[in-house]
């Protein structure tokens, strides 16, 4: 089971936003990460042929699935982000519906669809209205939906965007039970929820993989770029303005900051041991200065 | 399939807003039924007239002379007219509608037929037909064919054909509210981009759209005009005169219509030329809905 991008492009208007983008995906968990506009949801929808990439090809075991996006979509499973649901569907017609429309018969349609919704926690309320559900209820019943037919390649675009940390831990734990000899691919700004669960990362940046690799390794590139410094409070305008900041704690009379630097950024600043969010801001550092 | 359309059937009339204009739509309805019937001139008229004492009077006299129209029939009707207004001069006149819109075209434009009536009962006299001189059937201009024209109750048909082009807007609202959420709505929901990847998204899912929306209007179109016929049917005299020609009714003053066709058939007539314009209506709604950027989409 192998997944290759090849040399994917894609332009809106004026504005590149897929330039050549490569990379190739075996069974496993990977977390696509990426700013705002960085071209995850437009790279999603190119593998999902719900738009054409102006030049590249994506390929699945050898084929090249522009020419059978039909035999494609049957393995595949996508959640898209921030799909409104039909609010006077109850869970279980909601899948039914997608099951129908899925190609499942009847008799099996419902089978899988009670299974699956007890599998994500929502079996006692598969009579309930959609409207009623909450925000992560109606996540896990967008991950429902993807499974229904059983994908080998499950496409989430920020699954958990909008859920409290309980259901966010759920969501994960939903995944990791649901990604045996499957490709998951996973787009997200919340880096925890990659950390715990992807097998690999790969860094969206400037139209494509700017790095890729297991969060460890990663994290490991910027070994002996995170510092923690204590600054009084006047000065720490002055470091925002110059550095990447990941983290400002205030205490009573001084900010520890947390610089994301290539040198020692102050005297008395320590170096410490990075995590992903502070890789994440050291490739998206751009994002992060305001004006 | 079925199965599909089952679902598309259900995310259109299970949202508020389809509830909410069928309510609308039941109420606007009753109005419709309440100006267009109760309130229309045959109406008001049959329930004074019926305070007076005279029960549908305007049915009576229609069936009574209900056959063949020709100027025998048209002196018939009018002797039995000013005889009847005469008898009646001492107190308050009921109003016979079917009477009254054919003296209106036959009597002579030169003459006040009725204040003469009045001044013959003042002096405990009576007008008769013979005193008036009718205008003939040809001078009006009717049109001929090879059979003779058929007369009964009109005013009830006309204010039918009334109702039914009333109704007929309600529904073409009701079925552009309809419509225009098919394809539009699961546009701005992004469900698209779940729908689309499926096995018939691409397919089965479109058509079964199409159909649902055609089926849905459809039978908004059969329900609201199978109400409108029964309200009409109950409410006044049932059938009567459905098979009177078009060119004899007086309130439509068609006289000239170049087609030999009865009041039923009109009615069928116009239900057919509705339904065109229904389907044509639902054409374009659903062309509109599947443009996601139409700004009419947004409404």
């Amino acid at each position: 089971m192998k997944l290759e991008i090849k040399h994917i492009q894609k332009s809106y208007a004026q504005t590149m936003v897929l330039n050549e983008c490569s990379f190739t995906l075996t069974p496993g968990v990977y977390g696509l990460l990426g700013a705002n506009g960085a071209g995850k949801s437009t790279l999603f929808k190119i593998i999902c042929g719900l738009t054409k990439a102006d030049s590249g090809n994506i390929y699945y075991n050898g084929n090249a699935i522009s020419e059978s996006q039909n035999k494609f979509n049957p393995i595949l499973g996508f959640l898209p982000r921030k799909i409104a649901f039909y609010p006077e569907f109850t869970g279980l017609d909601f899948l039914l519906y997608i099951a129908t429309l899925k190609g499942i018969d009847r008799q099996s349609a419902k089978e899988k669809c009670l299974a699956l919704l007890t599998t994500v926690g929502l079996i006692d309320v598969q009579h309930k209205k959609i409207r009623k559900y909450s925000g992560g209820m109606q996540q896990r019943l967008g991950i429902a939906q993807a499974m229904l037919n059983d994908p080998e390649i499950l496409i989430l675009d920020e699954p958990t965007v909008g859920l409290d940390p309980k259901e966010r831990v759920k969501f994960r734990n939903l995944i990791s039970s649901f990604s045996d000899e499957k490709i998951v691919i996973l787009s997200t700004h919340i880096v925890s929820d990659v950390e715990y669960i992807a097998d690999e990362i790969l860094i969206l940046q400037k139209g494509g993989i700017q790095d890729s690799g297991t969060p460890p390794e990663l994290v490991q590139k910027i070994a002996e770029q995170v510092w923690e410094c204590s600054v009084p409070h006047d000065l720490v305008a002055k470091l925002l303005a110059t550095y990447t900041i990941s983290n400002q704690k205030h205490e009573k009379n001084n900010v520890i900051l947390r610089i994301i630097a290539e040198k020692k950024p102050l005297e008395n600043a320590v170096q410490v041991t990075p995590t992903l969010e502070d890789l994440y801001l050291y490739y998206f550092r751009e994002a992060v200065h305001y004006d | 399939m079925i199965s599909i359309i089952r679902f598309e059937m259900a995310k259109i009339v299970k949202t508020k807003r389809f509830i909410g204009s069928l309510l609308i739509s039941v109420l606007v309805l009753s109005g419709i039924f309440i100006i267009g019937f109760h309130y229309s001139q045959l109406g008001a008229s049959e329930v004074r007239n019926q305070e007076l004492g005279f029960n549908q009077l305007s049915r009576k006299k229609a069936n009574a002379h209900a056959g063949v129209f020709n100027d025998q029939t048209v002196r018939l009707i009018l002797a039995d007219y000013i005889a009847d207004y005469q008898n009646n001069s001492g107190g308050e006149q009921p109003f016979d509608q079917f009477s009254y819109n054919i003296a209106n075209t036959f009597f002579p434009k030169d003459r006040d037929i009725y204040l003469e009536m009045i001044a013959a009962n003042k002096k405990k006299q009576t007008l008769k037909i013979d005193q008036i001189k009718l205008t003939p059937i040809k001078k009006i201009g009717f049109s001929s064919f090879s059979k003779p024209l058929i007369i009964g109750s009109y005013s009830n048909w006309s204010e039918l054909f009334k109702v039914t082009g009333s109704v007929f807007i309600l529904i073409s609202v009701l079925v552009i509210i309809t419509g225009s959420t098919v394809f539009a709505e699961d546009t701005a929901k992004k469900m698209n981009q779940l729908l689309f990847i499926t096995k018939y998204g691409r397919t089965k899912m479109l058509r079964a759209k199409i159909y649902t929306a055609t089926v849905l209007s459809l039978f908004i179109f059969l329900v609201a005009h199978g109400l409108t016929f029964g309200y009409f049917y109950y409410h006044y005299y049932g059938m009567d005169g459905w098979n009177g020609s078009i060119q004899t009714n007086f309130d439509l003053k068609l006289f000239n219509f170049p087609l030999e066709l009865n009041h039923f058939q009109i009615y069928l007539m116009i239900l057919i030329l509705q339904l065109a314009s229904l389907l044509m209506i639902v054409g374009i709604t659903l062309l509109i809905s599947q443009s996601p950027r139409h700004h009419l989409v947004r409404l």
